[in-house]
């Protein structure tokens, strides 16, 4: 759930490389492809995916799918002149591809995503949908007749609305709404289209989409069961008690997986038999990373098919013949993907310094499809025909990128406190022996982790002939349960030790001009950074961005409420619990701070709520410290538009500049 | 200056602060929430330099449409007629008159949809379309006629720099001392002036003042924060200028004088801060302006005068009218003043000689409207017309010949209300820790303490806190009463009803010793009436939010309460508020980043104290709320539902304070009410 907080600052390539590699600047990071969602035709032949390139004047990405034919890698252009494509998916048969799309407003002015069917051998794709609210997610059916559909409730006091009878009862919901959240509820719809048929009711809600993200059904090979997580309502700030349910898919009758009392997450049913593969917590400890259990519907208890890699899975899918999952989670400097036969101990794939960003699926030949990124370049899409085979690249979007003069980007690990961590350090691209300033970048999360693979912002950084160290910390999922945990009840102190522990031990290489070191990041990097600056006076300068400084903001008025309690053992207000919560703040320690800071963030930021970022700004300004603060009139945790996200990246380098060159 | 304490706390005029009555006919019913809707507002009050005609507004809610239909009308005083001005204006207010009494001008909105702006239009009473004047293109927020007729002072923000850069979405914005919501940088507000030649129709305009220093904004129709005022010779306009275009800044606005001709600015004082409301005597020797008592930001507002070219003048209020002055009006002799404020449980005028003792004018029960503000004006010949009310009447237009003259009731809008079977309003004082203080009752209209009979008490506290409970027409504490509950709404240190030590009494001391002062008034209630101490409870928005939520973190005597747009956490108003950043700290102690801030801020903060809360809260407010960010009434929520008190917490989809449309302002009231009434049986 916190990954809310990550921070991926999604930009990056371009097209034509000067003779003389030049190092990387905005322009080139302009012209970055994004390559995502990678589907393979049923029998493999095919490959699905959406290409997304920045349109600077028009401030918006532009999404299309394409089509690629994985022998000759040829691909074309299977949209047109649609906004908001999303999500293709294969019929089971292979000869349809669904996917969804803005479509025209049923009701009011605002488009609302809908979901089509384009036949494969030729002709228009067929709208299937044109519901009010939307379809926030869908599945087909096994057969290939149907889709479950996830799509929220209409407000049923819309006409009291619109005559200003507007108030709404608050409940765990942020500060930002202003409406009461409508549930999310399972539907069907024939493929060809026609009117959807609800099959679940009540005050309880399938993940919404904002700020989850949503989930998708899963259906059981006989296609009478749709497995789905049921939120206790609609907000996040009450998910802690989110759990598998099993929707018979003809009379909406539902039963619990499993005994747990909460935490589960994406079930998955297994393409043979009736295995089912969910997430939780390991041990249902909120502060831990999450595990794969196994179980069939009936069974009694669960099997962690993730024990023996404690490592935080963050995708995992079924192999063809369902005897196996692939598991995908980050591990060390990089992302791993293991092979879990059901039976046997789970094996990593040899990805060659590969990072893996997400997996696509499995075609019925068994080979799969992910993207990936390496240090020096973003993301493209990647094939392995088996769990021995090497990966094959199918994309190469971005190859521009490759021929400019990019930073080397290597790991650095150091001891702290018991633990073996660690960190990426990037050199400037022209680095020759000396002293050069220093810049961190902190991950946000903090349940994330900084990993070797692409990134704009450190290639970006770099090139302004900066030391660039992105460390880990305690909280981060790169290392564990022991290390992903240890953060609970300790927010800042020991992730704070970690830090200045690695720049110790980057200090240590005898590169680093110590008169001159910045510190940096996002949302919970933005914590750690305001945290760092109350505490440790080394620093030249600082970013703060969308930073959690108060944890009471947190728990009151952002979307996590009951969501944080675990981290803390307590709410805030219970007067034993008080002092823990504002010790752990940054802001308590704000009078403290001497460092020049940039502080930034969204107006409209539902998760690390921008009420943070006023309270540092006035404690900053009214004890003589220099500081800005730059806001941005939009919604979101960070601007996702072209124009201003790279505003951001603008101003936060400008500020480095400033004090640190 | 205008009190920063003021523009923070705002208080609410719940009391939808409109009204006035006949008689009661034996039969008369009570007043219900349902008759809320036919109160007739009456404001503007502006009378012709002649003296015979008074221009002002009348607006009526319009619950379908859900707006307010506000019209500008013409009272002769010769004949007792009146008659409408105008025909469907948006947005109108701010009527006044040429010298010459031939035209009026006012503001109202023009242009379509999204654009449309509030702009000056001038109306010629020899007949005529009113004419928009102005094209501003974000709004004129106050006007002032040059003496001669022929040109017209205006205000308008300038338009961002970067409006290009701004469309193509490079709209991130620096960050001053402004709320937490806002959308973008406040841009500066500065002097233009329309010009017409003799006779013309037409007008032209030009921009008079410019810089990053700002005049404060405004809110169309509700008056200026601080007036334009010219000179008599017409070459000089006096307004106070702040540093910066944040509001919250205001407190370092000074007393400014602008050469129309040379377009020169220059102080009127060496004070440097904590001016406002320059306006030049009739005879344009002398300017008078505003400026705490003392030159301490937390303290009162005195009236100062000051000699028009230049120096820092004498506190000529300090002395002998020892409240905080809303309002000076120079009488037409330059000699002296009419002073507003609050005075016990009254609205109070004064006329203040310069070479004398300032004398409170006999205004027989009637309430001059002023929540910050006298909404009066004077004539050449020193008659003065405003608007008012009463105890039993909403508000209507009033008329005095003379200062020396009784007031007179000039218009009859809110018979139906008068005549209805209202509730007793009388003033209640008691003593508390040396202060002499003072608060309102209601009585249910068949109160009978001779029956035996017990009543509920119901607390409605004001907001402020630097405002008063005061005899005006107040709907509300009337519904409340209807129901046969005593209501009481109690003053506290920091009211601005009984001077200077009552008013300081509550800087660094926010909650503890006003809570005590209504603690105290309760025991005064209940030695006098027939309480049953058994159903008590409190209620009140905005400040007064947040002595409800003190008043239940530290007594236990009530069996509900409604904490309406509260301050709850002085931590959030110094940070997120649209008065955030030092003007906030004056009441408070500093900063709450600096030295033992934070301490004192908690201290004094009600939200330290929810988890000692048992009472049943209902909570409100609004969603767009940049005077007390909603934030806090989530905080009080979750303390209180983390306890498992029961609370509920409506929340309106709405900027402001408190809804301004009809249909949300009733709903916030029939919340509050059932709320009562649920827990009251």
């Amino acid at each position: 759930m916190r990954s809310a907080f990550l921070l991926v600052v999604a930009l990056a390539a371009s097209t034509i490389a000067p003779a003389v590699a030049r190092s990387i600047d905005f322009s080139d990071l302009r012209h970055l492809v994004s390559v995502n969602d990678p589907q393979l035709s049923p029998d493999g032949k095919m490959l699905v995916y959406v290409r997304s390139t920045a349109n600077y004047d028009k401030d918006r990405s532009q999404a299309d799918l394409m089509l690629m034919d994985v022998r000759t890698r040829r691909a074309r252009h299977l949209t047109w002149d649609r906004r908001g494509t999303s999500q293709p998916r294969w019929s089971p048969q292979g000869d349809r591809i669904a996917f969804t799309a803005l479509a025209p407003a049923v009701k009011g002015d605002e488009p609302e995503e809908q979901l089509f069917v384009m036949p494969m051998n030729g002709g228009d794709a067929h709208q299937i949908t044109s519901i009010a609210t939307g379809v926030d997610d869908f599945a087909w059916s096994p057969d290939g007749t149907r889709f479950a559909l996830v799509v929220p409730n209409e407000n049923p006091n819309q006409k009291k609305i619109e005559a200003h009878e507007d108030a709404f009862e608050v409940g765990n919901n942020d500060y930002l709404h202003t409406a009461t959240a409508m549930p999310s509820h399972l539907w069907t719809v024939s493929a060809g289209g026609g009117a959807p048929h609800r099959l679940t009711n009540g005050s309880w809600s399938l993940e919404t989409v904002d700020p989850g993200g949503g989930s998708t059904p899963s259906w059981s090979r006989d296609g009478k069961t749709i497995a789905i997580v049921r939120f206790p309502t609609p907000l996040v700030g009450d998910a802690l008690g989110t759990r598998v349910e099993l929707v018979d898919a003809k009379t909406g009758a539902m039963r619990q997986l499993t005994h747990n009392s909460g935490l589960e997450n994406d079930p998955l049913f297994a393409p043979v038999g009736d295995a089912i593969a969910y997430n939780r917590n390991t041990n249902g400890d909120y502060a831990n990373g999450t595990a794969v259990y196994l179980t069939h519907p009936g069974a009694a208890a669960s099997v962690d098919v993730r024990s023996s890699i404690d490592r935080d899975i963050e995708a995992k899918l079924w192999s063809a013949n369902g005897k196996a999952l692939w598991l995908v989670g980050p591990n060390g400097p990089r992302t791993s993907l293991w092979y879990r036969p059901v039976d046997a101990t789970a094996r990593a794939v040899d990805l060659g310094g590969l990072t893996v960003s997400r997996p696509g699926n499995v075609a019925l030949t068994g080979a799969l499809v992910f993207t990936a990124t390496r240090s020096d370049r973003p993301g493209e899409i990647y094939m392995l025909a088996s769990p021995d085979a090497k990966p094959v690249e199918l994309t190469d979007e971005n190859a521009a990128i490759a021929k400019l003069q990019l930073a080397r980007v290597t790991s650095v690990t150091w001891k702290n406190d018991g633990f073996t961590e660690d960190g990426v350090l990037t050199y400037p691209p022209s680095f020759k022996a000396g002293k050069y300033p220093l810049v961190l970048l902190i991950h946000g999360g903090p349940q994330s982790a900084s990993l070797e693979g692409w990134s704009s912002q450190r290639q970006l950084f770099a090139a302004h002939g900066y030391l660039v160290f992105e460390p880990n910390y305690r909280g981060s999922t790169n290392l564990g349960d022991r290390y992903q945990h240890a953060i609970a009840r300790d927010a800042g102190d020991g992730p704070g030790r970690d830090a200045m522990a690695g720049v110790a031990a980057v200090e240590k290489l005898g590169i680093v001009d110590t008169s001159r070191i910045g510190i940096s990041g996002w949302s919970y990097g933005g914590y750690m950074t305001s945290w760092l600056i109350g505490h440790y006076h080394i620093w030249k300068a600082a970013v703060s961005g969308a930073a959690l400084n108060d944890w009471f903001d947190d728990y009151n008025v952002a979307f996590y409420v009951n969501l944080d309690v675990p981290f803390f053992g307590g709410s805030p207000w219970n007067p034993k619990y008080t002092a823990m919560w504002r010790e752990q703040s940054p802001i308590t320690y704000a009078p403290q701070i001497t460092t020049p800071t940039l502080i930034m963030g969204d107006i409209g930021d539902n998760n690390v709520t921008i009420t943070n970022s006023f309270k540092m700004y006035h404690a900053l300004k009214d004890n003589g410290v220099p500081v800005q603060f730059v806001a941005y009139p939009v919604h979101g945790h960070f601007p996702t538009d072209p124009v201003r996200s790279e505003d951001v990246t603008r101003h936060w380098i400008g500020w480095l500049d400033k004090y640190l060159k | 200056m205008k009190s920063i304490t003021n523009l923070l706390f705002g208080t609410l005029a719940l009391t939808i602060a409109l009204a006035a009555s006949a008689g009661v006919s034996a039969g008369a019913r009570t007043i219900g929430l349902d008759d809320l809707k036919g109160i007739v507002g009456v404001s503007d009050a502006r009378i012709s330099p002649d003296g015979k005609t008074i221009a002002f507004v009348v607006s009526r809610d319009d619950y379908k449409a859900d707006r307010s239909a506000r019209a500008l009308m013409l009272y002769d005083l010769a004949t007792g007629s009146q008659r409408s001005l105008t025909y469907d204006r948006r947005g109108l207010g701010n009527p006044a008159w040429s010298s010459d009494g031939t035209r009026i001008a006012f503001l109202a909105l023009a242009g379509a949809g999204k654009e449309q702006r509030e702009q000056v239009f001038v109306l010629d009473l020899r007949g005529g379309d009113a004419v928009a004047i102005t094209t501003a293109p974000l709004g004129v927020e106050q006007f002032a006629w040059r003496p001669d007729g022929s040109a017209i002072a205006y205000v308008t923000p300038d338009e961002p720099k970067d409006k290009k850069a701004i469309a193509h979405h490079l709209d991130a914005f620096v960050v001053g001392d402004q709320a937490y919501d806002e959308k973008s940088a406040p841009t500066p507000n500065h002097i233009w002036l329309a010009l017409s030649a003799a006779g013309a129709t037409t007008w032209t305009t030009q921009r008079l003042t410019q810089g990053t220093w700002s005049l404060p904004s405004a809110q169309p129709p509700g008056p200026p924060a601080s007036p334009l005022s010219w000179s008599p010779d017409g070459r000089y306009v006096a307004f106070e200028k702040m540093p910066d275009a944040h509001d919250a800044d205001a407190w370092m606005g000074v007393a400014a004088i602008l050469d129309t001709q040379t377009k020169n600015v220059r102080a009127l004082t060496a004070h440097g801060k904590y001016e406002s409301v320059p306006q030049f005597s009739p005879d344009g020797e002398q300017i008078s302006y505003w400026y705490p008592f003392d030159g301490d930001p937390a303290a009162e507002n005195d009236i100062s005068i000051a000699p028009a070219s230049g120096g820092d003048g004498t506190d000529v209020t300090a002395k002998d009218v020892d409240r905080n002055v809303v309002r000076a009006v120079w009488m037409p002799d330059s000699k002296s003043l009419l002073l507003a404020g609050h005075n016990g449980t009254d609205a109070a005028l004064w006329l203040k000689p310069l070479d004398g003792t300032a004398k409170a004018l006999d205004l027989g029960g009637v309430q001059p409207s002023e929540p910050f503000w006298f909404d009066g004006s004077v004539a050449t010949t020193g008659a003065i017309a405003f608007a008012g009310s009463q105890s039993n009447r909403p508000s209507e237009l009033y008329y005095l010949s003379s200062p020396a003259a009784k007031p007179r009731r000039l218009t009859s809008y809110n018979d139906t209300v008068a005549s209805l079977d209202l509730g007793k309003v009388v003033p209640i004082s008691w003593n508390s820790e040396g202060f002499a203080e003072d608060g309102t009752l209601t009585y249910p209209p068949d109160y009978s303490p001779a029956s035996g009979k017990s009543y509920p008490l119901v607390l409605v506290v004001h907001g402020g806190p630097a405002s008063a409970s005061i005899r005006s027409f107040d709907a509300f504490n009337q519904v409340l009463a209807a129901r046969g509950w005593i209501v009481f709404s109690p003053n506290y240190r920091g009211s601005d009803n009984l001077g200077e030590k009552y008013w300081y009494g509550i800087v660094k001391d926010a909650g503890a010793g006003p809570g005590r002062d209504v603690m105290a008034g309760i025991a005064a209630v209940e030695a006098q009436s027939k309480i049953d101490a058994s159903r008590i409870a409190v209620s009140g928005w905005s400040y007064g939010g947040y002595m409800t939520s003190w008043l239940i973190g530290h007594y236990h005597i009530w069996k509900a309460a409604v904490s309406g747009a509260a301050v709850n956490n002085l931590v959030d108003e110094y940070n997120l508020g649209d008065g955030s950043g030092a003007g906030e700290g004056f009441q408070l102690g500093g900063s709450p980043w600096v030295g033992n801030g934070m301490q004192l801020y908690r201290d004094q903060s009600p939200i330290t104290y929810a988890w000692q809360i048992d009472t049943p809260t209902l909570i409100m407010s609004d969603t767009g709320d940049a005077r007390v960010p909603i934030t806090q009434s989530y905080e009080m929520y979750h303390a209180l539902r983390d306890h498992h008190v029961p609370v509920r917490f409506f929340a309106y989809p709405v900027a402001g304070h408190h809804p301004g449309d009809p249909v949300r302002r009733l709903d916030v009231d029939r919340r509050w009410v059932d709320w009562l009434a649920h827990y009251l049986k």
